[in-house]
């Protein structure tokens, strides 16, 4: 098959919007996650033991409150987390929604566990008190497009506005995808990013059913633990976390504030298991390499990987056989769910986000909870932060149903 | 209903308080068909009381619907 070749400039990205367990906005999950303190607490709710990451700023219907007009259209938890970091990455990027040409902006949504709070509310209602008592914005509110149907109105946003699903990879098949609509020239400018808040029994139960989540209830914020010899699963977590990208020149002709490039995306499929990655990693191998000769670059330009390392058992194993395979040249490695937790389809924009603001900065953040690394885990992680001059990092992302993701990034 | 206790439900639902007084048609304010499905179940749910959606989507104007909306507490 032949492949036509498209100029790539890659992304420049001039906004970045945060809304995690560890702050309501970018500083301040930056800086917690700078200095490693994880947000991991035990939780009990519909008969569950489990430990989690919540979103903060829950207090007072403040989050609700922030929402202005928008409250009117009913979004389900996970909307009102993307509309949140959604409006601190515009506002980051100057630029202004009641102004920009709306038919060339764009909007990708990864999304994971969809608005299943508004779905079980809902379907509660109808269970107990019949189809009157379903609310009209239960439909509207619970399609798994739904978020990225909040953002475009509320941003005035009229080119493409879709969702993405790739599990727990879907931040980062988001920016992928937000890459090609600028390479592409289908859009000037793309929001894009991913949201979570899938806190249910359901996933709760069911994720625990696969044996995935961290077992640690005598030390919460001791989990999860990545690439640790005594980790145990990963825990749940929730939060959004949107950039917006443009092209280089454009930014450029418009004095914008540049704080770094998504230069390559690789994305490939494990076609091997629902949930279980490929033992040889090769998938996430290829990943990394298509990211890298996307963005041009080779395996010895990388500076930093942010990876994955849910804290599971086998997943970190895998992939930090990837990355020794890959990067023989051992560069730092670092992960963010030590601090974070699990933020499934908002990990990946998360992670991409605080990529960029490393390397904007010249810092590695350390991996919390990482005290004694398993033993077959050959790579050169850091349990204590770091200054360093770097150019370019990856960031990684795996999903379940085989979903390999991964980022090459630059500064500006 | 008082007008006012109209206009904190509607407030509750999200419309802006500046553009929800006693003159504006509900329209004007940002009631759509939704809107009034949403409302029709917050009063039942929260209120006991039982308005139809046609005479809510019938009322010139927000003075109107609150004339609608006779609370059982206000009754006795």
């Amino acid at each position: 098959m032949g492949r036509a070749r498209v100029r790539r400039t890659g992304a420049a990205v001039t906004g970045v919007g945060l809304l995690t367990p560890a702050g309501p906005t970018r500083e301040s999950t930056w800086e917690r996650v700078c200095v490693g303190k994880p947000t991991s607490v035990l939780a009990r709710q519909d008969g569950l033991t489990f430990l989690a990451c919540r979103a903060p700023a829950d207090h007072g219907g403040a989050l609700h409150a922030g929402l202005g007009r928008a409250a009117a259209r009913r979004p389900d938890r996970s909307s009102v987390f993307a509309l949140h970091a959604a409006r601190e990455a515009i506002l980051d990027s100057g630029l202004d929604p009641a102004h920009w040409d709306g038919a060339r902006v764009g909007v990708v949504a990864g999304i994971g566990g969809g608005a299943c709070l508004t779905y079980d509310r809902e379907l509660a209602a109808l269970q107990s008190g019949g189809p009157d008592d379903m609310s009209p914005f239960a439909v509207p509110s619970a399609l798994p497009n739904s978020i990225a149907g909040q953002l475009a109105i509320e941003f005035n946003i009229r080119n493409t506005a879709m969702a993405v699903a790739t599990a727990c990879a879907s931040g980062t098949t988001a920016i992928g995808i937000a890459l090609d609509l600028l390479t592409l020239d289908r859009c000037d400018v793309v929001l894009v990013g991913g949201a979570e808040a899938c806190l249910n029994p359901f996933y709760i139960a069911g994720f625990d059913r696969l044996n995935a989540l961290s077992h640690r209830f005598h030390d919460p914020s001791g989990a999860p633990r990545p690439f640790d010899s005594l980790r145990d699963g990963f825990v749940m977590a929730e939060g959004a976390g949107f950039l917006v990208l443009e092209r280089p020149q454009d930014a450029r002709a418009r004095q914008a504030h540049v704080r770094g490039v998504i230069a390559g995306y690789g994305a490939v499929s494990d076609a091997h298991h629902v949930v279980a990655p490929r033992p040889d990693g090769s998938s996430m191998t290829a990943a990394i390499r298509a990211a890298l000769a996307d963005a041009g670059a080779a395996p010895c330009d990388v500076d930093l990987v942010n990876a994955h390392a849910t804290g599971t058992p086998l997943g970190d194993t895998v992939e930090a056989s990837a990355i020794a395979a890959t990067l023989p040249h051992l560069p730092p490695v670092t992960a963010n769910k030590g601090v974070l937790g699990h933020m499934m389809a908002a990990a990946g924009a998360v992670e991409a986000a605080l990529t960029v603001l490393s390397l904007e900065y010249g810092t590695i953040p350390p991996t919390a909870n990482l005290a004694e690394p398993g033993p077959e885990v050959a790579i050169n992680l850091r349990t204590t932060g770091s200054d360093a001059r770097m150019r370019l990092a990856l960031s990684t992302s795996a999903g379940f149903g085989g979903h390999n993701g991964a980022l090459a990034i630059t500064t500006a | 209903m008082s007008f006012d206790e109209l206009k904190s439900v509607l407030v509750s639902l999200g419309l802006d308080p500046a553009v929800v007084e006693p003159d504006t048609a509900g329209e004007d304010a940002g009631v759509d068909s939704l809107l009034i499905v949403e409302l029709v179940l917050q009063l039942r749910k929260e209120y006991g009381v039982v308005v139809s959606a046609d005479d809510i989507r019938a009322a010139p104007t927000l003075a109107a619907v609150a004339e609608l909306i006779c609370v059982p507490a206000d009754v006795s």
